[in-house]
């Protein structure tokens, strides 16, 4: 980024820490500080235990806490989470199909005079480069110029390369020209003269994509000996152990068994985000397996849009977000595709500050009594004094509106909360979600769905269990577990916007 | 990059590339599978920096130090450069999807005809992996594929590995059904290759022409070697433990008779054996060549007789 507020050196304040470090922490032992002679602090100060002792009368409070607003371990699905998909397999299929291109593109450009050859662009070929759309008999019409060409052969031998021939169907004599980069509209129905026979061109077009989704599994244990929640060897001066947000806990199998709970959620949180399949075999099957072949994993959100064919509006982070330059092309595009004009944006807040200052440059600012386009304001502090005006407010965008497009604004807090998945990148960055477009069947479908399987009451979902070894395998420790499978599909990623500020020097 | 007909053009790859799952339906599980792997459309920034050298006021001269400047694409104009553009009275468009680049499916090609701005800006910004004197800060978004040069080296390795094989094949003759085999030679290539042939000539051409496809412009360089007939003969007088090479010197192995002394700063086996060879051709060592000649017969009919 061009302004990075985070150096990349680690500088972590805390870092998590076992139970057994806890216990055996060289020098800021809690759970021994009241042992006058044999703690921590005595350690440090020789063996003055008067001195100890003083030290630690004149600690004023227990805890407290340094620390801003709660990491959102949530984030993603306070954001996206609406319901479950109940399914009975292991492994989903989802079936897409864009809408077709009714044009052809020639490969290169190519001229004659009354008919001309051209061979058919890579791309525009089906099925092994065995099909294509051209067919005697048809018209190719070039849009632009209000020309079209009768189609007299098309000679299908190599594969991905089909030669079509088209006829001037002005004169024999006419210079024809095939234009490469150019869409030369197909018309698929045959002219014939008043009495005619038939000449069957079947069309099946297969323009469809299908993704395989699998499911995730996460799983957490935990396990803590008897003896440490029996007491501790001298009085607990303070709590011994805080979790993710800064809650105090007093007992080791209330904080694990919380800790479980945030661990597990967090991971399916970030998998949500931005991961990605298992692919190595090496974890998926053989000796070293840790998962298998049904519980690879789904694309994220962001995987899902930068690799799956969505829109990636990469912009100078320097200059920042700008709705007219950023924004309108991709609305034009979105347009010629005739797709959503309504997105809800989740945006970082790097970017958001950006965008203010761009769009404050927009218009320009004109004398008093022209046409104001209002970027601060002035307030009074004090309302009984409307002379001071002191309060300055800048004013920022929360949604954009123009030509039947709009973007409503929402800041996604965790995008930048660099103590969790927060960073430079994502706090410049801005995800737009399509309002409506995705459709099965006519229905519009929730562009982004959660996924359970199960069977006769066997689910995936989340399972806690709270185990006493003393009565299994007769050990005094209590232990514990929780597992949750999950599988999430972003649909029509072609539909969704992807902006990131990127560093241009 | 260079076409025949002298317009530059680039073959340009969207960098963040990778696996979405999306897999066209008529290609799943054939060997043209494809799978959307790119953004359906990028929308490429149109301003951005590139790095020019210094040029010294005075001497007009390049001084070796480069500066980042600003760049700017705008449709039509035929320099990159925003103070030139704004010396020679070019604004960004008034419209601003006009000045708008655009990747779509994660390639595209760009030739240097027409809007040449557009070649110009994408060679040298630095979202260009491969600009000049691109600062690792900036962000690469995408990267020159040279496609003219990729192809080359794939058909000139495929044509390599043929021609090795092909030399494989040099060492045997077909009799009728059976083969008759350059054994001396398969040996001394093996002893080169410093492998293990097996047993029979058949295991050791098997060998030989695993090794002629694993490493075929190494196995054509020593081949190559060995065809010229004196390394090839010096090669069977080691083989046939006829002479070795101690220190810098060539002895005979039964008598312990110096043929030659060689430089000394030759390292290599191979080296020595090229020295070696050399020195053979030379009116001098034709006695000792002959020497060799008779020795190295000798002890063919030995291993024959053995």
């Amino acid at each position: 980024m061009a302004t990075p507020i985070f150096s990349n050196k680690p500088k972590f304040d805390q870092k998590p820490i076992s139970i057994e470090g806890i216990l055996d922490m060289p020098v800021f032992d809690v759970i021994a500080e009241t042992d006058p002679v044999n703690n921590s602090v005595a350690r440090w100060l020789g063996t003055d235990s008067n001195l100890s002792t003083q030290w630690i009368a004149n600690i004023v409070h227990e805890l407290i806490h340094v620390g801003g607003k709660k990491i959102d371990l949530n984030f993603f699905f306070d954001m996206f989470y609406t319901q479950e998909h109940l399914v009975n397999t292991k492994r989903l299929f989802n079936h897409y199909i864009t809408d077709p291109d009714l044009n052809i593109y020639t490969s290169a450009s190519r001229s004659g005079v009354g008919s001309v050859t051209f061979t058919l662009l890579k791309q525009n070929h089906l099925q092994g480069g065995a099909y294509s759309y051209p067919a005697t008999g048809y018209v190719l019409f070039d849009k632009d110029n209000m020309k079209y060409y009768y189609i007299s052969n098309v000679d299908t031998t190599v594969p991905y390369a089909h030669k079509v021939t088209v006829e001037s169907i002005v004169s024999p004599t006419e210079a024809i020209t095939i234009y490469e980069n150019t869409p030369y509209l197909i018309l698929p129905a045959n002219m014939v003269g008043g009495y005619s026979c038939p000449t069957v061109i079947n069309d099946a077009m297969s323009l469809g994509y299908t993704q395989q989704v699998n499911f995730l599994r996460l799983r957490k244990d935990w396990e803590v000996t008897i003896d440490l929640l029996r007491g501790t060897r001298d009085k607990a001066q303070y709590a011994y152990i805080y979790d993710k947000e800064g809650n105090p806990y007093w007992a080791y199998d209330l904080y694990e068994q919380q800790m479980m709970r945030e661990d597990l959620r967090m991971a399916h949180n970030v998998f949500a985000f931005i991961g990605s399949p298992v692919t190595n075999q090496n974890l998926i099957s053989g000796m070293n397996a840790v998962i298998d072949g049904d519980h690879v994993g789904y694309y994220g959100l962001v995987p899902s849009i930068k690799y799956g064919g969505g829109i990636l509006k990469p912009f100078a982070a320097s200059v920042g977000w700008d709705w007219e330059s950023d924004w309108e092309p991709i609305a034009l595009y979105q347009d010629s595709l005739k797709r959503t004009t309504e997105f809800m944006a989740v945006v970082g807040l790097q970017l958001l500050m950006n965008m203010d200052y761009r769009s404050n440059k927009m218009v320009k600012r004109q004398d008093v009594g022209s046409t104001m386009f209002e970027a601060y304001r002035r307030l009074s502090e004090n309302k009984t004094d409307a002379g001071v005006l002191s309060h300055l407010e800048k004013l920022g965008i929360s949604s954009y509106d123009y030509r039947g497009f709009y973007v409503d604004l929402k800041k996604w807090d965790s995008l930048s909360d660099q103590r969790f998945v927060g960073s430079d990148q994502w706090s410049n960055s801005m995800i737009m979600i399509p309002g409506s477009g995705c459709t099965e069947n006519g229905r519009e479908v929730s562009p982004i769905e959660f996924y359970q399987y199960g069977n006769n009451g066997w689910t995936g979902d989340y399972y806690e269990e709270y185990v006493d070894n003393r009565k299994v395998t007769r050990c005094e420790s209590v232990a514990g577990y929780a597992a949750q499978s999950l599988a999430m599909k972003v649909h029509c990623p072609q539909l969704f916007v992807f902006a990131q500020g990127v560093a241009d020097a | 990059m260079n076409t025949t007909d002298a317009v530059e053009e680039m073959y340009i790859e969207i960098i963040d590339q990778a696996a979405s799952g999306y897999i066209r339906d008529d290609t799943r599980g054939t060997p043209f599978q494809e799978e959307i792997c790119a953004p359906g459309i990028v929308f490429v920034p149109n301003t951005g920096k590139m790095s020019e050298e210094i040029v010294d006021e005075k001497t007009k001269k390049g001084t070796g130090k480069y500066k980042n400047v600003e760049i700017r694409y705008i449709k039509d104009c035929p320099t990159i450069r925003v103070d030139e553009q704004e010396k020679a009275g070019y604004e960004k468009h008034k419209i601003p999807s006009v000045d708008t680049i655009t990747i779509r499916k994660g390639k595209t090609l760009i030739k240097r005809e027409g809007d040449v701005g557009l070649f110009d800006f994408l060679k040298m910004a630095f979202y260009n992996q491969q600009a000049p004197n691109r600062p690792k800060s900036a962000k690469a978004l995408f990267k020159v594929v040279e496609v003219d040069k990729t192809v080359s080296v794939i058909n000139e390795k495929k044509f390599l590995r043929a021609q090795a094989v092909g030399k494989v094949e040099d060492l045997m003759i077909k009799q009728g059904k059976t083969y008759k085999f350059q054994e001396a030679k398969i040996d001394s290539l093996l002893t080169l290759l410093g492998k293990f042939g097996g047993e029979s000539p058949a295991e050791k051409i098997a060998v030989l022409t695993q090794a002629a496809e694993e490493n075929p412009e190494l196995f054509i360089q020593l081949i190559t070697k060995t065809d010229e007939t004196l390394v090839t003969e010096i090669n069977h007088a080691i083989q046939l433990n006829v002479i070795q090479f101690v220190g810098n010197s060539v002895q005979g192995v039964a008598d312990n008779k110096i043929f030659a002394t060689l430089p000394d700063d030759l390292k290599s086996m191979d080296k020595k054996i090229m020295a070696f060879s050399e020195l053979l051709k030379t009116p001098e060592f034709a006695s000792i060549y002959q020497e060799l000649k008779i020795k190295i017969e000798i002890e063919e009919e030995n291993s024959v007789k053995a």
